[in-house]
């Protein structure tokens, strides 16, 4: 196994993003991990149209870095063949390897330019947060601080990119109410014609059949999650043989006839609980909102399950301040009462590596908890306005401000 | 359950929605207290001080002091406008109610449409509910009114036949000409007005045959019923009308102030048979009228004022006539029938299109052209074989069937006259123009460099922002999966829509350099986004990965595969 690294040089760390006492992490920008969502769209089932729109316009969530690819949708006709297997599931793992995602998701941090072979950093300087020309004049140096540098980014930057693939499913269990569903029905056909929203023409009468829903409207979304492997071949592969900083069509022709050595591996999956969506606060002459409402809430619910499950899906955010204890968490990163977060401070060593050193522990106080769901603020819901989680300390020293918090098992 | 009123009105902002142990909703306040009680089975966010509520299915509204200030007894309840609610009683009869619980239309119409954006909206009473030929919904036999912003009944709803006057009258038919005409409407469900109303044509039946004007504001005759076979929409206080008979028809004007009818000619046979522009509105004290000896003026008494005028041009922006004696030359009149300038020995004239240069008009003397103003000034010499009516302060000219531009302003020549067509430009002062060079193609001519780009182009869009979006001859390989995606079109033609009829709606982006910026073919909707784009990337051309990556993020939501499908490389950006 090559070794980078075996020299210690003693950096300055004045290329990472400040993070002096006093300053709120509003100030700061941290590292998050990168994601790709794609949907599994059941044609056949109801309702179809309005969950494919619903999707394509929810944006990526606040704590992941957008690492879409130009496939988003991919359509079934059939059920997923046991979709609610824990199991690897056999479908979309030959979707995912036949398409070679995982070099297309190596092709993004690098813009390869698809033509051409040609990459740069500059994806990953900006998401890794380095100063860019300190970073440029270290890789040009081509030392084992290079080396160093690329590691850190390779481990906390490229190594945290993950595929979801959800599989949305309505569920039809609702009691029909006749009077909802004829005055509804009304509504969604004259907001159609108010507001002149091609949506609403697109999309047909099938918003008036959601309205004989709405009152049980819901959708159960199964989300297998599967992550970029970049260990250290992978890395050396490409950096040696793939990597081109000028157009090099040996290079460029090498990576596509080797795309196949890049791997995602399956981490693991959840389902949502497929609770019913309430719609109170959904403006009533946009039934899409219905929709888009039930898919935003059960996803979000799969992704922070999926980081309460799986230690390398779970984010870091950093502490807005420190008296109070407060973060940009909330329920709908699953938080609770029930949940711990350590607190990390981050250190680079001497190779110019980033490491993550625990603090202390805290955990969220039970009323205060922040409802940042999806439209809490118009449901009316409890807490919707706290802006914020407030913490009490559980463990460990003095805190300041941006440094990171991440949850820990119970 | 504890229940609590607050005795002063609490700001909406500090109400929120909390469901009960009961399973029902009401309104609490910042400090938990439940001040609206929790006794709905649907409560939604407070808009302008109420909220729709509901209870056993009927909706009502609640404001911030827990008063149903709308009883829960609609089966629907809407927004239709600021502090206006639609409201719908059983099946199918809406009425309006404001947010302080008055009614303002009692539920007894069948249809109430959305306003428009004159602030209007259609009501009609009865009818039933049947299908027009274009497949939509109309209410057949429904009598029909007209309401506004505020929920007023302007024109009650008595009319089985009611219309608009509105530019698709001037369409095809000649002898109508100019003007805003009624246009026939079966007021189809969903569909809102057109236009601010200010006159109706309305009858008592669904058709033509015997109609009067109505005065949008009151509803009140402005003409009454069965006068004329057909109208335009009243200008200057005047209504322009037509009779048709079969040995007889004429044509006149109805004074709205005066009721008095005033027929300024008649003609041979039924109306049908003229195809000819027979007489205008007024534009101020005078009309022009059409006749076998040819056109001329009426004063507002009906007396011929001028005449003898082969043909008629008007500048609606100055509101100047150009009128052409049979005798030669060309009068220039104001709205008043008075002469603005003497006779030059004018032969034709040319009006600018925009309103911003009605100041000057292309004018001719014999066979050669100029440019002149409003005044009689002469801009530019008669010196040139065509002229056309200058816009943003720049002429076309042309001189030995070759055309150019010039400024009017320091008459410096900004294209020679070199080209078989130039094209307007949409900014002042433009750097370049567009000019059709003898291929027959366009180019781009730089006036700095007095230079001739050599590509050129079969169709061109203006100049924006350095950019223009061109449309090479004889482009091919247009059809892909990918193009139709960005028009958002099947995969494959269907019954309706062929890709053919669109393969010229394609083409590149250049700049003013002459370089192609976007080498792909583009749709024109995605004009924007992709100039936006260059203009991100530090207005450079895009590289090929670079318009790739744009095409697909631009179709993005147009795409979908197969989960089984091995998907082309051609659709991945990466």
């Amino acid at each position: 196994m090559k070794h980078y690294i075996t020299t210690i040089v003693l950096l300055a760390t004045t290329y990472i993003c400040a993070m002096a006492q006093g300053q709120t992490s509003e100030q700061q920008e941290y590292r998050r991990s990168s994601i790709y969502s794609l949907l599994i769209n059941h044609t056949e089932q109801n309702f179809a149209d309005e969950i494919c729109t619903a999707f394509m316009a929810m944006p990526v969530p606040d704590k992941y870095n957008d690492h879409d690819l130009s496939v988003k949708v991919l359509d079934m006709t059939t059920k997923l063949k046991k979709a609610k297997s824990d199991k690897e599931n056999s479908e979309i793992t030959e979707f995912l390897e036949q398409n070679n995602i995982a070099s297309r998701l190596v092709g993004k941090w690098f813009n390869r330019d698809i033509f051409e072979g040609t990459c740069d950093m500059e994806l990953v300087k900006a998401r890794g947060l380095y100063n860019a020309n300190h970073f440029d004049q270290v890789m040009a140096e081509k030392s084992q601080r290079s080396q160093a540098l690329l590691m850190d980014a390779g481990e906390d930057l490229i190594g945290n990119t993950f595929v979801l693939v959800n599989d949305i499913r309505y569920v039809d269990k609702s009691k029909k109410s006749q009077g909802w569903g004829i005055a509804l029905s009304v509504l969604g056909g004259l907001a159609g014609a108010a507001t002149g929203n091609s949506n609403f023409s697109r999309l047909g009468n099938n918003l008036a059949t959601i309205a004989e829903s709405v009152k049980g409207f819901k959708v159960r979304v199964n989300t297998f999650l599967y992550q970029l492997v970049w260990d250290e071949a992978t890395a050396a592969n490409f950096y040696t043989n793939h990597y081109a900083s000028e157009p090099d069509a040996q290079k460029c022709a090498a990576f596509d006839n080797a795309r196949s050595a890049y791997r995602l591996k399956y981490v693991g999956k959840v389902e949502s609980k497929g609770s019913t969506t309430s719609f109170m606060g959904v403006n009533m002459d946009e039934p899409i909102n219905m929709v888009r409402k039930a898919c935003q809430r059960a996803l979000d619910e799969n992704v922070a399950d999926l980081a309460h499950d799986f230690e390398d899906f779970r984010t870091k955010v950093p502490l807005v301040s420190t008296a109070p204890i407060t973060a940009y968490v909330g329920l709908k990163e699953g938080v609770s009462s029930k949940s711990r977060f350590e607190v990390l401070e981050v250190e680079e060593d001497e190779k110019g590596m980033r490491h993550y050193k625990r603090v202390g522990v805290i955990k969220p106080v039970a009323n205060l908890i922040w409802d940042n769901r999806y439209m809490s603020v118009e449901e009316g819901a409890e807490n919707a306005t706290l802006g914020s989680t407030t913490f009490k300390k559980v463990s460990g020293g003095d805190f300041f401000p941006g440094m990171l918090i991440r949850e820990i098992e119970d | 359950m504890s229940y609590a009123l607050c005795a002063i009105t609490i700001s909406a902002q500090e109400l929120t929605l909390k469901a009960g142990k009961n399973g029902k909703v009401g309104y609490t306040d910042a400090t938990g207290s439940v001040i609206i009680k929790q006794k709905y089975d649907i409560g939604l966010p407070f808009n302008d001080g109420v909220a729709r509520v509901s209870r056993n299915e009927k909706w009502g509204l609640v404001n911030t002091n827990g008063k149903e200030v709308v009883k829960c007894e609609w089966s629907e309840l809407k927004l239709w406008a600021p502090g206006i609610w639609l409201i719908k009683k059983g099946k199918d009869k809406y009425g309006l109610v404001s947010s302080e619980g008055k009614v303002l239309l009692k539920p007894e119409y069948s249809r109430i449409s959305p306003l428009n954006s004159h602030g209007r909206a259609i009501v009609t009473k009865g009818g039933k509910i049947t299908k027009a030929n274009n497949g939509r919904n109309y209410l057949r036999k429904g009598k029909h009114g007209v309401v506004d912003a505020d929920g007023q009944l302007l024109v009650p709803t008595k009319w089985l036949g009611m219309w608009e006057f509105s530019t698709q009258g001037e369409v095809t038919t000649k002898r109508y000409g100019t003007g805003l005409h009624l246009t026939s409407s079966m007021h189809i469900l969903g569909d809102t007005l057109e236009t601010d109303c200010e006159y109706l044509g309305v009858a008592q039946n669904a058709t033509f045959d015997k109609f009067g004007v109505i005065d949008g504001k009151d509803g009140k005759f402005v003409m009454p019923i069965g006068k004329y076979w057909y109208v335009s929409k009243p200008s200057s206080g005047k209504i322009r009308w037509w009779k048709s008979g079969k040995r007889k028809s004429s044509i006149g004007y109805y004074d709205i102030g005066t009721k008095q009818d005033m027929t300024v000619r008649e003609i041979e046979g039924p109306l049908t048979d003229v195809n000819y522009w027979t007489h205008g509105d007024f534009t101020g004290s005078i009309a022009p009228v059409n006749s076998t000896d040819g056109w001329y003026f009426i004063d507002r008494n009906g007396s011929k004022v001028r005449g003898g005028y082969k043909r008629l041009n008007h500048n609606q922006f100055a509101n100047i006539w150009a009128a052409y004696p049979k005798s030669g030359g060309c009068d220039f009149l104001d709205c008043n029938g008075r002469q603005l300038f003497v006779d030059q020995g004018l032969t034709q004239v040319e009006f600018p299109d925009y309103r911003f240069d009605s100041r000057y008009m292309a004018v001719a003397k014999g066979e050669s052209w100029g440019i002149i103003d409003t005044l009689g000034a002469t801009i530019l010499p008669f010196d040139y074989e065509k002229t056309r009516a200058p816009q943003n302060g720049i002429a076309f000219v042309c001189k030995e069937g070759k055309w150019g531009a010039i400024n009017i302003s320091d008459k410096s020549q900004k294209v020679p006259c070199q080209y078989l067509n130039i094209k307007y430009s949409l900014t002042s002062d433009p750097a370049t123009f567009w000019v059709m060079s003898q291929d027959s193609l366009w180019h781009n001519f730089v006036v700095a460099s007095q230079q001739l780009q050599p590509e050129g182009y079969d169709n061109v869009y203006a100049w924006v922002e350095g950019y223009a979006w061109v449309h090479p001859k004889g482009m091919t390989g247009i059809d892909t999966p990918l193009n139709r995606a960005q028009l958002g079109i099947p995969p494959t033609d269907t019954k309706d829509q062929t890709f053919s009829s669109y393969v010229n709606d394609f083409g590149y982006i250049v700049g003013e350099d002459g370089r192609v910026y976007f080498n792909q073919p583009l749709a024109t909707q995605q004009i924007v986004n992709v100039r936006n784009l260059i203009h991100q990337k530090g207005d450079r051309p895009l590289t090929q990965a670079e318009i790739h990556q744009t095409l697909l993020q631009l179709t993005r939501n147009n795409r979908s595969y197969l989960l089984s499908s091995k998907i082309p490389a051609s659709d991945w950006d990466f």
